[in-house]
């Protein structure tokens, strides 16, 4: 297993090498590798040296992964500022 | 100066495609598999892999009752029985789930605007049932007291993005489409004459097909300028926030959060003219945090997990972009805000259009012809 938090396995990244994914971002989309509680802060590296030895590519050659907030789970209330204005529900996308 | 590294593109002499589409989303990916279902092998190419695009970046809701006009209600109202009857049947693992859908109100003014829009779209076959306050806590029992009232739908509802755009691919690519990941368009050019073809070049060598589909969704308008068509597209940014897994707590599908299979609660509908940065902003997300505690307390102390943020293709006037392109025989254009929710449907239509040359509904209200002259 390579990633505790959603349960994916190496089976699963060769599906996903199978279907032509060939980069972290593409596993994590198609598998949930690394959108558990940890968010990638454990199970990244694995992936990345799984991928580069498949791929017969260096670890290096996969870029980092853009930050994303919360660095650390922290509670809704913590985001909120008294000043915040909600966002308008006027128009109606959805 | 250095010897390029690279060979220049040759022209690959197998490569004379019957159907090439450009974007590899869940336009794309839809329009692929559906083509696929009636015997058709398109080839689909993607800058990336796909779902790192939009697609990647949704609530995916498959929303129908506040969509206007009606005929643009009535096409989602199409799909969303499409997932129902055909799709999810078709591609088990996709969650489709019908949980009916709440589009909240706060005050009594809202309650008039949302008898009206009950009213405007029955005669499409959308129904609506405006509840009050205590029938939004019958409904939804942990919603804030504050919430004055909803509109209400049984056919709204939601999909898992990742597994339907998964399912597409994997599903097309064994019925025979053949796809180019990580492959960027360079340029395009349209033969005219007798044997008309489109010239893809890209940064991997020259294709050459006899139809040409741009659901590049964003990226459309840059691939189609040097054909001299116009896509009236524009960015419209969106930011979302994810929760760590509750027990269920939220059954239906609102329009601003909705509940995961897995037990995440997502939640933000920002609308935000931001060109093309796609990044998460403070602001946004406090307000977003600040309205989901409002609809729904429990949320308070519930840990975030992950913000994320993407760019909504926009049309001009908020409706579909999808069909053959005038004046451009086999060029075809599948654009649009809603792609999950249309899915099923304008992949079944486009397949129509590709196979037999006509639909079994009327497109034409959704062609790129209606900007022209505006």
């Amino acid at each position: 297993m390579l990633c505790r938090c959603e349960d994916v396995r190496v089976a699963d990244v060769r599906a996903c090498l199978a279907l032509g994914a060939r980069d972290p971002d593409a596993v994590k989309r198609l598998t949930r590798y690394g959108m558990g509680l940890c968010q990638w802060r454990y199970c990244r590296s694995a992936l990345v040296r799984y991928l580069a030895e498949q791929l017969g590519e260096s670890p290096a050659a996969f870029p980092t992964p853009r930050l994303r907030l919360p660095t650390w789970p922290v509670p809704v209330q913590a985001l909120v500022r008294p000043e915040a204005v909600a966002p308008s529900g006027s128009r109606d996308l959805g | 100066m250095a010897e390029p590294t690279v060979p220049a593109p040759q022209a690959d002499p197998n490569a004379d495609l019957d159907v090439l589409i450009l974007g590899g989303g869940v336009v794309g990916n839809t329009i692929a598999f559906h083509l696929t279902e009636r015997g058709v092998r398109p080839t689909v190419i993607d800058r990336g892999f796909p779902l790192s695009g939009t697609s990647g970046s949704t609530q995916a809701w498959i929303w129908v009752h506040t969509k206007t006009p009606g005929f643009y209600g009535e096409l989602s109202l199409a799909s969303a029985d499409l997932y129902r009857d055909t799709l999810a049947p078709r591609l088990p693992g996709i969650e489709y789930t019908r949980t009916g859908g709440l589009s909240l109100l706060f005050s009594r003014d809202e309650l008039a605007r949302a008898e009206r829009l009950r009213d405007a779209q029955r005669p499409y076959g959308i129904d609506i049932e405006v509840v009050g306050r205590e029938g939004v806590r019958r409904l939804e029992p942990h919603l804030s007291p504050e919430v004055a009232g909803a509109t209400f739908s049984p056919h709204d509802g939601n999909v898992n993005p990742f597994q339907l755009v998964r399912r597409l691919l994997a599903a097309a690519q064994a019925q025979g489409a053949a796809y180019r990941f990580y492959e960027r368009v360079v340029s395009l050019r349209e033969r005219r004459g007798g044997e008309r073809r489109f010239e893809v070049r890209t940064d991997r060598g020259l294709l050459r097909a006899r139809r040409l589909v741009l659901a590049a969704g964003l990226w459309t308008p840059e691939l189609a300028a040097p054909l001299g068509v116009e896509i009236p597209v524009r960015p419209v940014r969106g930011q979302i926030l994810v929760s760590e897994p509750l027990p269920p707590v939220l059954g239906h599908t609102l329009n601003f959060m909705r509940q995961m299979a897995n037990g995440e609660i997502l939640f933000g509908y920002s609308q935000e003219e931001a060109g093309r940065d796609r990044r998460s902003t403070w602001d946004v997300l406090s307000a977003t945090a600040g309205l989901g505690i409002r609809v729904l307390p429990l949320l308070r102390g519930v840990r975030l997990v992950r913000a994320f943020s993407g760019l909504r293709p926009m049309p001009r006037d908020g409706l579909p972009i999808v069909g053959e392109v005038p004046g451009h025989p086999g060029l075809f254009v599948a654009v649009m805000h809603s792609g999950y929710t249309l899915a099923p449907l304008i992949g079944t239509v486009m397949a129509e259009l590709l196979v037999q040359g006509h639909t079994s509904i009327p497109i034409e209200g959704l062609s790129l012809a209606r900007f022209e002259g505006g």
